[in-house]
């Protein structure tokens, strides 16, 4: 099979999986206890709010069911849900009526971003330290990478932010450790945050800075701020670079942590991977035919043993993307995992199956990248 | 910023370098004599070639010199002669000066049409914009917040973080403010004095003449009816906060659209003044038109940017009453200190001054940023290092920037810091200002008169049905042994129940302190708290009396109760002192990750076990929770209540009063006649001493006859920065940022005091 029929036969079996989903989320959100008219009103849902045609009183509780249509029988709401779907109507927030894909749309490139920063961060030196602790094997370096990566497996990722926030983020007062090393005033980077709190949007908010035709990256758009907009802002960020490292500074903590923190079973299955290959005949071979080890070890064994890390890469998108929702929350970032549990803890339900939906497609397609991407690695794997 | 670059620069070489030297191979090298010259003379390899060694001797002798320096204090102040407050006697510009002409000045100017809008404007900044420097940014603050706002449409607010920018951005006509003495007031702010019909359904505004929303339009009483209209006519379709106008005056009019500026019941009689007609006679009035609902908006504006949409027929389908285009707070909607220069939700909300704002005074703080921040840890980070000014710190936490000062000498001794019980007497760490906060937010628990159980299969949300209600008692005391009520109905049992609470360890240990006493609904620092006093006190041996004397003798087999069956009474002979009292268990409720509730839930469920009160209860997920709420499956329901307006009638009626008042916000079926007379005797009155009456014989009644146990009304620590200054504590709406200064940070001291 060619690649492009390969990869049309996947997308299109995003439908059928989508609409699952779509189907199963619907259901939970249903079956989940809870009545969304009442969290709406809280404690104070029983006030009376009108009265109807009869002049009977209609409390805060009754107003807010009859609004969110949630008396309507169940196979009524999820044709409305599904013909809105299809409709590209995503739904509205309950909170403030903001559309579900606005929501959606500002915070899934917030979420990405840091997921594929931290895989840019965890990848790297998943494999690196993997590949010199299986070169290195049992000896000291070995034992201490090891120990690292189960510690940082085992940590919770949110402990770990914390402690990079601590030592990094704040004054030697506080417990930093940047400032007497760098001269820095309050740590070296932020403690929370997506941007500098000098940093005014345009009245309508950040994204109206970048251009219409921006990704939603802010770190790539950020270089593409015109320079008209560029003169609202402060005059500490009046030109590209300065955005983009203001930006990237922002960037570096929660990448940090969720990247370090996914390094650990990155070098583990690296290094156990590696180790079964460098005991291949093909590698004997290469060392008898007089090859560097350099050559051995990066040429002819990494390649090869690079076949499971590329498997988990599509759950690492996923892993990362789950880790977002306690990084977000440490570093006080709006993304999609902030979305989602805001969603969840006021049963905005038209959110939470929103944000559910486009993880489910990110996940998809980041799984049609790995089968993609075994037939590089391996041109004996082919696309069936 | 840039700094903050290196660091990233350098700690990436630092990641990299120690990656490289875990990477590298490990060398060995030996030193040679060449290595120890290059350090210096009389170095020399030792015999193991491992190190350079030295045998010179130094003697060294060390003359310190002390030099004392006095710094003389330089006078500080505008050093600019060309400044409006130049002082000659200044010898260091601290950065006050004051440029372009007084305000009073532009702002006449601008109403005689001498100057134009952008001229005023730009005069105006000129004059009263923050110019202060210092190292603290002393015109900027920002506030960490864990929630946002909704919308900062004043017509759809009924959440506190919408309501603490739309007090920065919408005026009221009358506005909540502390008196210095933990005491609430009101103040007037758009309007300048009202009268009184005889019959006190009419009430006539006069208003200030002064006052322009941002964009320069001027604000008429015609912008006050068309606000207060627009609300009844929007009719807050997602909060509902409609209903604290709507009970005062209707705005209805002849189409129904309520735009025709008043309908019947309001009326601008001239630019500057303007009547509403209520539907009865309301004590509360004013207070509900302080509330954020009350706020003024640019009536041309809205108008302009209203969305309706009309069928075939030119009915109207949709009317958005300028929700959209008021939903973050635009410019020219508003008339207060400060405009929404950005919000970017769930993110930020960053505040700038309007500068046509009426009040006259130079602004202190020129940008005031609230950023949500909703995990403790990073807030009490952000807050010690300084990155923001204040915000939410766990009570835990406080210990770090404040203490007790128990022997009174002013300072910080040992253990003085442990915990913060006194909380009234705190005092504040170097650096810190912390401030004892009473609120006005009151926790209680409510008695269900009425309770149900769910019939399989019942909609859960038919709260209306009586199909499943659980008789179980004979309340008409006929002598017919009909039951025709719940066990809760009765009185005594009710105040069997309050009196198995042990308020005082809840306060003090449950609550750390951080519940002050509150003996009925109005709390203490509220109008006509002092109408209230303590009854109900921690008394199991009263509480058991109670039942018995009710006839709630133990009679039933204990393992025989469920919440609605019948239950099997044993026979007198048979009977041991270990039976039950009710014919049913009572359902206590908390709600999960809620502490305090839970742990009183457990309190009073053990108390009453004890006297022969069977219950059950778990803490239930906050939805669950909610739902049996609107289902009324519950006997005993542990809840809040924050205050909307500043009457005591804002806390009787939704406790106390019957549906049929409009009262009875908890479902409770609670319907006390006497309790009600009277309620809507305080409600009506315009006379200080019939309410205060009132709302005595209110209280006498309801202890006789309790729906609820009123445990105390929360107090905490405030903590912020020392270079904050800020107005009284208000414990009824929100800070007012016009009225707060930081002061500058000049080589590491304050300049000022507060």
């Amino acid at each position: 099979m060619r690649l492009h029929e390969f990869v049309v036969r996947r997308v299109l079996l995003l439908i059928p999986v989508m609409i699952g989903v779509a189907v199963f989320t619907f259901a939970v959100a249903q079956i989940i206890p809870g009545d969304p008219a009442a969290l709406q009103c809280g404690d104070k849902c029983g006030l009376i709010v009108g009265y109807d045609d009869d002049g009977k009183p209609i409390t805060a509780h009754q107003a807010n069911r009859e609004r969110l249509r949630l008396d309507d029988p169940v196979s009524l709401q999820f044709e409305r849900y599904i013909t809105d779907l299809i409709n590209g109507d995503w739904g509205e927030s309950q909170k403030n009526g903001r559309p579900v894909i606005d929501i959606i749309k500002t915070s899934a490139p917030v979420t990405l971003e840091m997921a594929f920063f931290s895989l840019m961060i965890a990848y790297p030196l998943g494999i690196f330290l993997g590949i010199i602790s299986a070169v290195r094997q049992d000896r000291m370096f070995d034992h201490v990478s090891r120990f690292f990566a189960i510690a940082f497996v085992s940590l919770p990722i949110f402990w770990f932010a914390m402690l990079l926030q601590l030592y990094f983020a704040t004054g030697p007062q506080v417990g930093g450790i940047c400032d007497p090393i760098f001269g820095t005033e309050g740590g070296c980077f932020p403690i929370f945050d997506r941007h500098d709190q000098s940093y005014t949007y345009p009245l309508d908010g950040y994204h109206s800075l970048y251009p219409e035709s921006g990704t939603g990256f802010h770190l790539i758009d950020s270089w593409f701020v015109t320079d008209a907009k560029l003169a609202e802002l402060p005059s500490e960020f009046d030109t590209n670079r300065e955005l983009f490292m203001d930006t990237l500074i922002h960037l570096v903590l929660p990448c940090s942590a969720l990247g370090i923190a996914s390094s650990g079973s990155l070098l583990r299955y690296m290094r156990a991977s590696l180790l079964e290959v460098l005991h291949e005949d093909y590698v004997r071979t290469a060392r008898a035919k007089g090859l560097s080890e350099f050559r051995v070890v990066v040429v002819h064994a990494c390649r090869n043993a690079m076949v499971p890390i590329v498997t988990i890469l599509g759950f690492s998108i996923g892993g990362a993307i789950g880790g977002a929702v306690l990084t977000e929350s440490v570093f006080g970032i709006h993304g999609m995992g902030t979305v989602a549990v805001l969603g969840i803890l006021q049963l905005e339900y038209q959110i939470v199956m929103g944000v559910t939906l486009l993880t489910s497609v990110i996940f998809l397609l980041s799984n049609l990248i790995v089968d993609i991407a075994y037939a590089i690695v391996d041109p004996r794997v082919r696309l069936e | 910023m840039k700094a903050k670059a290196n660091a990233l620069l350098l700690c990436t070489l630092m990641i990299a370098s120690a990656l490289a030297g875990c990477a590298g191979e490990d060398v060995e090298r030996t030193l040679t004599q060449a290595d120890c010259d290059a350090i210096g003379d009389g170095y020399t390899l030792d015999s193991g070639n491992n190190a350079c060694v030295t045998t010179e001797t130094v003697t060294e002798t060390v003359t310190e010199t002390v030099t004392e320096t006095v710094i003389e204090t330089l006078v500080r102040g505008c050093t600019d002669s060309a400044a409006n407050n130049h002082d000659s006697a200044a010898e260091l510009d601290d950065g006050s000066c004051d440029y372009g002409r007084a305000q009073a000045d532009i702002m006449a100017d601008y109403a005689a049409d001498t100057i134009d809008f952008s001229q005023a404007l730009y005069e105006l900044e000129v004059s009263r914009k923050c110019r202060e420097q210092g190292s603290n940014n002393p015109c900027e603050i920002v506030e960490m917040s864990i929630g946002d706002a909704s919308t900062i449409d004043p017509g759809d607010a009924y959440d506190s973080a919408s309501g603490d920018v739309i007090e920065q951005v919408y005026d009221t006509l009358y506005r909540y403010a502390g008196d210095g003495s933990g005491n609430a007031i009101i103040e007037p702010r758009l309007a300048t004095g009202y009268s009184v019909s005889s019959d006190g359904l009419t009430y006539t505004f006069t208003l200030r003449d002064d006052v322009h929303f941002s964009n320069g339009d001027k604000m008429e009483a015609s912008d006050v009816v068309y606000s207060w209209c627009r609300v009844i006519g929007y009719a807050g379709p997602a909060s509902h906060v409609n209903w604290i106008l709507d009970q005062s005056f209707n705005c209805n009019d002849a189409d129904g659209n309520h735009d025709d500026n008043g309908g019947l019941n309001l009326t601008a009689i001239d630019a500057t003044s303007f009547s509403v007609t209520l539907k009865a006679p309301s004590s509360a009035f004013i207070s509900t038109i302080a509330y954020t609902v009350g706020a003024v908006i640019n009536a041309d504006l809205c108008e302009a940017n209203r969305v309706v949409e009309l069928d075939a027929n030119g009915t109207v389908t949709s009317d958005d009453y300028c929700h959209a285009w008021l939903d973050e707070g635009p410019f020219g909607a508003g008339t207060n200190a400060y405009l929404v220069q950005s919000w970017v939700r769930e993110d930020r909300i960053v505040l700038t001054p309007n500068w046509m704002y009426w009040e006259s005074g130079d602004y202190n703080i020129n940008r005031h940023t609230m950023t949500i921040v909703t995990e403790a840890s990073t807030r009490l980070l952000a807050y010690t290092d300084g990155e923001v000014d204040f915000g939410s710190i766990n009570i835990e936490d406080l210990i770090n920037f404040c203490y007790i000062d128990e022997n009174g000498n002013g300072a910080m001794d040992a253990g003085e810091d442990d915990a913060l019980d006194d909380k009234p007497n705190v005092a504040s760490k170097a650096g810190h200002i912390c401030t004892y906060r009473e609120t006005f937010t009151t926790t209680l628990s409510a008695f269900n008169l009425n309770p149900k159980v769910l019939d399989a299969g019942e909609d859960t949300s038919n709260t209306d049905a009586n199909s499943s209600l659980v008789l179980n008692h004979d309340c008409s005391d006929d002598g017919v042994s009909e039951n025709d009520c719940n066990v809760m109905a009765t009185a005594a049992l009710r105040e069997a129940i309050s009196y198995a609470f042990d308020y005082d360890t809840h306060r003090r240990v449950t609550y750390d302190n951080s519940l002050a006493p509150q003996y009925g609904p109005i709390p203490t620092g509220f109008l006509y708290a002092g109408t209230q006093y303590e009854v109900f006190t921690y008394d199991l041996a009263n509480a058991e009396a109670i039942l018995e004397n009710a006839g709630f003798i133990r009679q039933y087999d204990c393992s025989s109760l469920s919440h609605g069956g019948a239950p099997t009474v044993v026979a007198v002979a048979d009977r041991d002192g270990t039976e039950c009292r009710l014919p049913n268990v009572l359902r206590v409720m908390a709600n999960e990750g809620n502490d305090y509730r839970i742990a009183m839930a457990g309190q009073l469920e053990e108390a009453l076990g004890t006297i022969g009160v069977a219950t059950s209860g778990d803490a239930k997920s906050w939805p669950e929770y909610l739902t049996m709420y609107y289902t009324r499956t519950w006997d005993i329901r542990f809840s809040g209540w924050a205050p909307d307006y500043l009457d005591p009638d804002n806390y009787w009626s939704p406790f106390a009063g019957s549906h049929d008042i409009g009262g009875d916000a908890y479902g409770t079926g609670y319907h006390n006649d006497v309790v009600d007379t009277h309620l809507l005797t305080g409600r009506t009155s315009q006379d200080d001493a019939t309410r205060e009456q009132a709302y005595i014989d209110a209280f006498a009644a309801w202890v006789q006859d309790p729906n609820m146990i009123i445990i105390g009304q929360y107090n905490g620590i405030g903590v912020k920065h020392d270079d904050i200054c800020s107005p009284d504590w208000v414990a009824i709406g929100s800070a007012h940022w016009f009225d707060y200064d930081k002061l500058p940070e000049v080589d590491g001291a304050l300049v000022g005091t507060c």
